[in-house]
């Protein structure tokens, strides 16, 4: 038997029994197209949760400052991180380009009488250039702004002022705590990222020297920073550490890299995807046994045909061949098209969470690869039991 | 006339528990290149035993056996399967053909175990549907032809091959009288023209008479006639 009069007639059986061979392709299917898409799936949630944080670049250093209340005796040496302190940070080390030191408020925003939604920012130009912040209109907040009761807006405030009719809100007042600020600009809307705690789009930005002036509890919490392209992370951390330590004793301090952070996402969103690849491959093994099923089931309906083809000098792997070729045609067909449902199932999935789509090559080559794989180890047993029949037996078979 | 199969001292014996039976019982036998033989005897005799221990398809407990003066006891199945697909022409009473090939393509199954492609394949098999007057019905598959007609696609199938010896099983057993005789008339001139040596097991003594030699078995022992 040539491999094409194999092929021909595994095909020629499976076709005589359409309603099996599809029930069998079916489970083959669903079974690939489940790990094509949850592994795709995972794929393209590690890219999205990566996006938020590479889309700044990697060199990206957040420092924050908090009380420490589990020592409360302490307290009484602590001091604030000052403005002139902070900003002198990048002094400490070559590596560090740029200081955003920033402040965060709540407070009670109005706006011709009507509350909006905001969190309250501190801070300076520095952090609009690092966090890439765009203006639709005006200008940004100014260390030189000094003490002036200037505001830019978060996209989200623009539209909530919109709503009340003003379309141009660029010197107009918005009332913050008990203050009156003046707009002086309008963000762009900007993409979310896991590096700053706020929404930016839902911030309106004062005057950093301002807001350390609102309440003797104000200070300043956390400072971005910008490093040279391969800077040593650790040295930079030991020298901000020590140096915080001196100038704002008393602190707790927490420093995040944006390379680590997307080191340790990386390698946990390899665990989530292997995790689901097994779920996944989980249903294509109850998709083989389909198939060895539906397989054990043909080779006893067909025992006499196996006596038939024994006589005329078919050699026991010829018998093996025949039905080993049936399974993984089966199950080749059912790779085929779950691969094709899992693309367009993880193109769903993908719509539906607002992450952007793409096609990955590794789940459907690994999708078809397990799926053939599945039916040569389910198609054997099968087909060893057919090969081993005694001729004689399954010619006498009814 | 060389012998083209000798039995010597054959013994079939099946063991069930601790109940022996003892199917065939020192069958001795030979047939000679281009002689037809008829086998008869009552159901369970021994002779369908006996045909499948001719055809490669059975082992006897004891005894030995020299196909083509080569003895074939030892043989492994895999050289057996050889050996069936080159030497054996099996023809049976129920004829079957696969259902879901078409007559040709029944026919060319031996030849396709022998590794000859699937183009020549097909043409010896027309060629032998031709022989066997079934050429019209090449492409129609065994449900749309009547008894006969696939017992004449199933002698094409044993015969193609061109094997050196023919087993039918009651060839003519599930087929009227006068389709039986076309079928054996068929076998018969095809034997003779192609010089092969023919087994027949058959209850009846109508189709035994035509072949050159009578063997009975009975309980396993073979009574000459």
């Amino acid at each position: 038997m040539t491999p094409y009069t194999n092929m021909k007639s595994a095909a020629n059986n499976l076709f005589s029994a359409k309603l099996r061979s599809l029930l069998a392709v079916l489970g083959i299917l669903i079974g690939t197209a489940s790990v094509v898409a949850l592994v795709s799936s995972g794929h393209l949630a590690t890219q999205q949760a990566l996006a938020q944080f590479k889309s700044l670049g990697t060199n990206l250093l957040s420092l924050s400052i908090y009380n420490d209340y589990q020592k409360p005796q302490d307290q009484a040496q602590q001091r604030k991180l000052s403005l002139t302190n902070a900003l002198s940070l990048t002094q400490i080390s070559p590596a560090i380009k740029l200081a955003a030191p920033y402040t965060s408020t709540y407070a009670n925003v109005t706006y011709q009488g009507q509350q909006l939604n905001a969190s309250v920012i501190g801070a300076d130009q520095t952090l609009a250039t690092i966090l890439n912040l765009q203006l639709q209109a005006g200008r940004f907040v100014s260390l030189l702004d000094h003490y002036e009761p200037y505001c830019v807006i978060g996209q989200q405030i623009y539209q909530q002022i919109q709503a009340l009719g003003i379309y141009k809100p660029i010197g107009t007042q918005i009332t913050i705590g008990s203050n009156i600020y003046t707009i002086i600009g309008v963000l762009d809307n900007s993409p979310e990222n896991g590096f700053f705690t706020y929404d930016i789009n839902q911030s309106i930005i004062i005057p950093i020297s301002v807001s350390i002036l609102l309440s003797k509890y104000s200070e300043i919490n956390n400072v971005i920073f910008r490093l040279q392209e391969n800077a040593n992370i650790d040295a930079v951390k030991t020298a901000l550490t020590n140096k915080i330590n001196q100038v704002a004793p008393g602190k707790n301090i927490f420093i995040r890299s944006a390379k680590e952070i997307i080191e340790k996402m990386q390698a946990q969103q390899q665990t989530f995807t292997i995790l689901l690849g097994v779920i996944g491959g989980i249903s294509l093994l109850v998709g083989g046994i389909g198939v060895m099923n539906i397989m054990l089931v043909s080779v006893t309906e067909r025992r006499r045909e196996i006596g038939i083809r024994r006589a005329i000098g078919a050699k026991k792997s010829d018998i093996q061949l025949l039905f080993l070729i049936e399974a993984v045609i089966l199950s080749l067909i059912g790779g085929i098209g779950g691969v094709i449902l899992g693309i367009a199932a993880s193109y769903v999935i993908a719509d539906f969470s607002h992450w952007p789509f793409m096609i990955f090559v590794d789940p459907p080559l690994i999708g078809f690869g397990v799926s053939v794989a599945i039916g040569i180890f389910f198609g054997f047993y099968p087909a060893y039991r057919a090969a081993q029949l005694d001729p004689i037996e399954a010619l006498r078979t009814e | 006339m060389s012998s083209i199969i000798e039995l010597k001292n054959i013994h079939k014996n099946y063991v069930n528990g601790d109940v022996i039976t003892h199917v065939l019982q020192d069958i001795s036998l030979s047939v000679n290149k281009g002689e037809t033989i008829s086998i008869m005897g009552a159901s369970g005799s021994g002779k369908s035993t006996l045909m499948n221990i001719i055809g490669l398809l059975d082992k006897p407990t004891e005894g030995e056996y020299l196909l083509l003066g080569q003895p074939v006891i030892n043989y492994s199945d895999n050289e057996l399967s050889k050996l069936r697909n080159k030497t054996m022409g099996f023809v049976f009473q129920s004829f079957f053909l696969l259902p879901r090939l078409n007559a040709v393509e029944n026919v060319s199954l031996p030849l396709l175990y022998r590794g000859i492609s699937a183009h020549e394949a097909k043409d010896r098999s027309l060629a032998m549907l031709e022989k066997v007057g079934m050429a019209n019905r090449a492409n129609h598959k065994s449900n749309e032809l009547s008894g006969g007609q696939q017992q004449r696609v199933a002698i094409a199938r044993a015969l193609v091959g061109q094997p050196d010896i023919i087993i039918a099983d009651e060839p003519t057993g599930a087929l009227d009288s006068k389709t039986s005789q076309e079928v054996l008339d068929l076998l018969l001139n095809l034997y003779s023209e192609d010089g092969s040596t023919a087994i027949i097991v058959t209850h009846d003594e109508g189709v035994a008479k035509q072949c050159h030699r009578m063997v009975h078995i009975k309980d396993g022992l073979l009574v000459d006639s």
